[in-house]
């Protein structure tokens, strides 16, 4: 409900935005969509994947190239979007998820990066370096009003799909596993196979993400592949905090208000952002969602304590 | 030790760095700078493990993970901003400037060295582990903590001892590379992914498993290049693609005891 | 009817051999129970009858058909339940969600990704049931990491019981409780397993429960089955009581 209500606000704010203000909000609900996938992995599943950027680029020039090379239209390309990014994580997966814990994680950084180096040498195909550009969606959706509300429903759709799976017997089943996967094995449940459909899940979420990026920054780079890209979805979840469901995409914002704020100070960025993620958790493992609502909570504890209850 | 550190390559680049730094990029100083990138290494070490891995030691693996990522992402920056992001090479020290000769073909001496030096430093870690007292701590510590400390081994103290061992290994590794490639700030997650395939080719906790995989990868790369430059960087990955299809253990690894 | 039959099952590890040899068959409605000092290897035969672990030669048959080497959950949804020494349920649950989790996974039902779980009233019922068997109803709503440790136990044996399973193996039901505790479980085991025909394979070190319980022993020793047969044969076989002399009986 309080969601409901929360892209109500959203959909209404839009006409009030400026020309900038949609492009930032059009982005943290990007970065948020993006983070949420990862979160899904990360919260549900146990699993930390340190390699989404593969899912997030593969999405994006899956846009870029059919729009650019085959002439597809723009919308025509997102189902195909989400096929490759879904594609790529079912056979990253494949193999990734047969490993335990830190090697599962250090699998996906290797794949990611192992598609990075293939973006950028495949110059024939991707442009390398230089990147896919001039893919502004054409006719309505290349305002900054529409493109916005089709990111705000793209949102909206993954997080209430996202929802529903928490309370699915497959997100049941997820959380299972990630609290005693003998356990879960011993009542059915193949870790496997939920933990590889768990990933194309992300990975297709993730693809989205990245198709709307494209088409956001009317280009796609290789660093759409590169790791940092990866850590973007991470640092949004801590910041916000993993254990919240909507964490990531709270996080997200406040990731991207950031980076706008300091980017605009120093060129040093990934320095601070590396410092934050150390703070974060060392002292903060809550993210800013547990820190605002054990803020909340307090003058209620305070009182609590002082009527002697 | 079960300590996951994400930004061991971050190390080994600063490695690289710090010779480069000591020896202000001059040949001369070159063994001298290698000593002090270990020493360096030892003390950095000591103090990231005292002031930022010790309070996590309770908490979940995936906040090690975090915590050493955001090291990686704040060492590559810290390089990036006292050295530039160029390239920074290192001319090759006197005593290697002349290949040796073997089977009538030229080799490069310094790669012998190179391999002797991996050589020497992989016979004394075995050693170490496996032939000395505090070896057997560390193997014990990384099965029963609480059961070392109760039999009085001071075990926070061998803990930061080593892991500021690891790192100076780790730097010591970059230093050592620096006449071969030159340094830049990049070279940090791709020597972590490097690291990570050899482990899970050779076996995942064997250290002859580790040398093995490198030889491999190493040789693997090289005949890449020779075969299909442009791809060479793929083949290590279909090799761990292979190696992760019919034995997910590794070649020296050992078959995990329960099917998970 | 056998339902449940191992042959000739081993399985070693780096050279110390668990198993060598072990064979066993459960009728179907009895309560079989495995013995044996630590080490014996009753748990890795429990491991093997349930996909764990893959014997290095042997078979195992389930209803007639056979199930080596079968993975541990395909095994699971085929109607043989297993509650475990140590109980470590998901904690990130409510008691009924895990029970009801765990039937949704003994059905094989678990890729739903729309419907929430709490719509499926036939599952519900199910757990609630399962809940009620153990004395945990009361509990029904909360978290699983609030309960005691004792109370685990038995949430323990309600996932494996809302299975309905055919056979359910126990790996050691007494371990940790006390006296009375025991006698209680007994008591529910006997009365409810009866009740419900499940047949039964469990382990054991409390002799008294074993001879109160069980309508066939088998006792393993140093990875062989020593001896096999009713509990009044067992009491009496001098080489059983060879084997056990100052053991953990």
């Amino acid at each position: 409900m309080r969601l409901a209500l929360l892209l109500a606000a959203l959909a209404l704010l839009g006409p009030f935005m400026s020309e900038y203000g949609l492009k930032l909000a059009s982005e943290a609900l990007i970065l948020g969509l993006y983070a949420m996938a990862f979160n899904l992995l990360f919260r549900q599943a146990g699993l930390l994947s340190f390699g989404q950027a593969a899912f997030f680029g593969l999405g994006a020039y899956a846009m870029a190239l059919l729009t650019q090379k085959a002439g597809w239209p723009f919308l025509a390309t997102l189902p195909a979007s989400l096929l490759v990014s879904a594609l790529g994580a079912l056979i990253i997966g494949f193999f990734s998820i047969r490993l335990t814990r830190i090697y599962f994680t250090m699998l996906t950084l290797a794949f990611a990066q192992l598609l990075y180096a293939i973006a950028h040498k495949w110059y024939a195909f991707t442009g390398g370096d230089n990147g896919i550009t001039d893919l502004r969606p054409p006719g309505l959706l290349g305002e900054s009003l529409p493109f916005y509300y089709l990111v705000l429903l793209a949102f909206a759709l993954a997080v209430i799909f996202l929802a529903a799976l928490e309370g699915s017997p497959f997100g049941y089943a997820l959380r299972a596993l990630r609290d005693n996967r003998a356990r879960a094995e011993a009542v059915g449940i193949d870790g496997f196979r939920h933990l590889l459909l768990a990933f194309v899940i992300a990975g297709g979420l993730s693809g989205l993400a990245g198709f709307l990026q494209g088409a956001l920054q009317r280009s796609v780079f290789p660093d759409y592949l590169f790791w940092t890209r990866s850590a973007e979805a991470i640092l949004s979840t801590i910041l916000g905090g993993s254990g919240f469901f909507l964490g990531p995409a709270v996080g997200a914002s406040a990731f991207l208000l950031l980076r706008v704020v300091v980017q605009a100070k120093t060129e040093y960025w990934p320095f601070f952002l590396g410092v934050l993620l150390l703070l974060m958790v060392l002292f903060f493992p809550r993210g800013l969602t547990g820190l605002a609502l054990g803020l909340i909570k307090w003058p209620t504890e305070v009182r609590r304590g002082a009527s002697g209850g | 030790m079960g300590i996951v550190n994400f930004a061991h390559g971050s190390f080994y680049m600063l490695g690289a760095y710090l010779l480069y730094a000591f020896t202000r990029g001059q040949a001369e100083g070159f063994w001298g700078g290698l000593l002090s990138v270990l020493a360096a290494g030892l003390v950095i070490g000591a103090l990231v493990e005292r002031l930022l891995i010790r309070p996590i030691y309770a908490r979940p693996e995936e906040y090690q993970i975090l915590l050493t990522y955001a090291l990686l992402l704040i060492l590559e920056d810290a390089v990036r901003f006292f050295f530039g992001a160029a390239y920074r090479s290192f001319p090759m020290p006197e005593a290697f400037s002349s290949p040796l000769f073997i089977l009538g073909s030229p080799f490069p001496s310094y790669y012998l060295f190179l391999i002797g030096l991996a050589a020497l430093f992989a016979l004394l870690l075995w050693g170490f582990l496996y032939r000395t007292r505090l070896g057997v701590w560390i193997r014990a510590a990384t099965q029963d903590r609480e059961m070392l400390e109760a039999l009085g081994v001071n075990v926070p103290l061998l803990y930061t001892a080593v892991f500021g061992l690891g790192i100076a290994l780790a730097a010591l590794g970059g230093a050592a590379l620096l006449p071969l490639q030159a340094a830049t700030p990049g070279m940090a997650v791709d020597a972590v992914i490097s690291a990570f395939i050899v482990v899970v080719i050779g076996g995942l906790g064997s250290v002859w498993g580790a040398l093995l995989g490198a030889v491999l990868i190493g040789l693997l790369q090289a005949f890449g290049i020779l075969l299909l430059p442009e791809w060479a960087m793929v083949f290590p990955f279909g090799l761990m693609a292979l190696v992760l299809l019919l034995r997910p253990w590794g070649l020296l690894g050992r078959p995990p005891a329960v099917r998970t | 009817m056998a339902l449940l039959v191992a042959e000739n099952i081993y399985r070693s590890f780096q050279g110390f051999m668990a198993l060598a040899g072990v064979s066993l068959r459960v009728e179907e409605g009895s309560f079989h129970a495995l013995v044996g000092p630590n080490g014996a290897g009753k748990t890795t035969l429990f491991n093997v009858i349930t996909g764990r672990l893959a014997p290095d030669r042997g078979r195992v048959f389930f209803q007639g058909r056979e199930i080596t080497g079968w993975p541990t959950p395909r095994v699971a949804r085929l109607g043989l339940a297993v509650s475990f020494q140590r109980a470590q349920p998901f904690v990130s649950m409510t008691l009924l969600e895990a029970v009801a989790l765990a039937r949704v996974g003994y059905q094989g039902k678990t890729f739903q990704l729309f419907t929430p779980l709490r719509h499926l009233a036939e599952v519900l019922e199910e757990a609630r049931w399962a809940l009620s068997k153990v004395g945990l109803d009361g509990a029904a709503q909360r978290r699983v990491s609030e309960l005691p440790l004792g109370d685990l136990k038995r949430l323990d044996v309600a996932m494996a019981l809302v299975a309905r399973p055919k056979l359910l193996l126990l790996d050691e039901p007494l371990a940790g409780l006390s006296r009375a505790e025991r006698r209680q479980m007994v008591e529910f085991i006997r009365g409810l397993l009866r009740q419900e025909g499940v047949t039964l394979l469990f382990t054991e070190h409390d002799t008294e429960a074993v001879l109160a319980l069980a309508d066939r022993i088998t006792v393993l020793h140093q990875g062989q089955v020593l001896a096999e047969g009713t509990p009044e044969e067992i009491r009496q076989n001098a080489e059983v009581r060879k084997a056990f002399l100052g053991g953990a009986a």
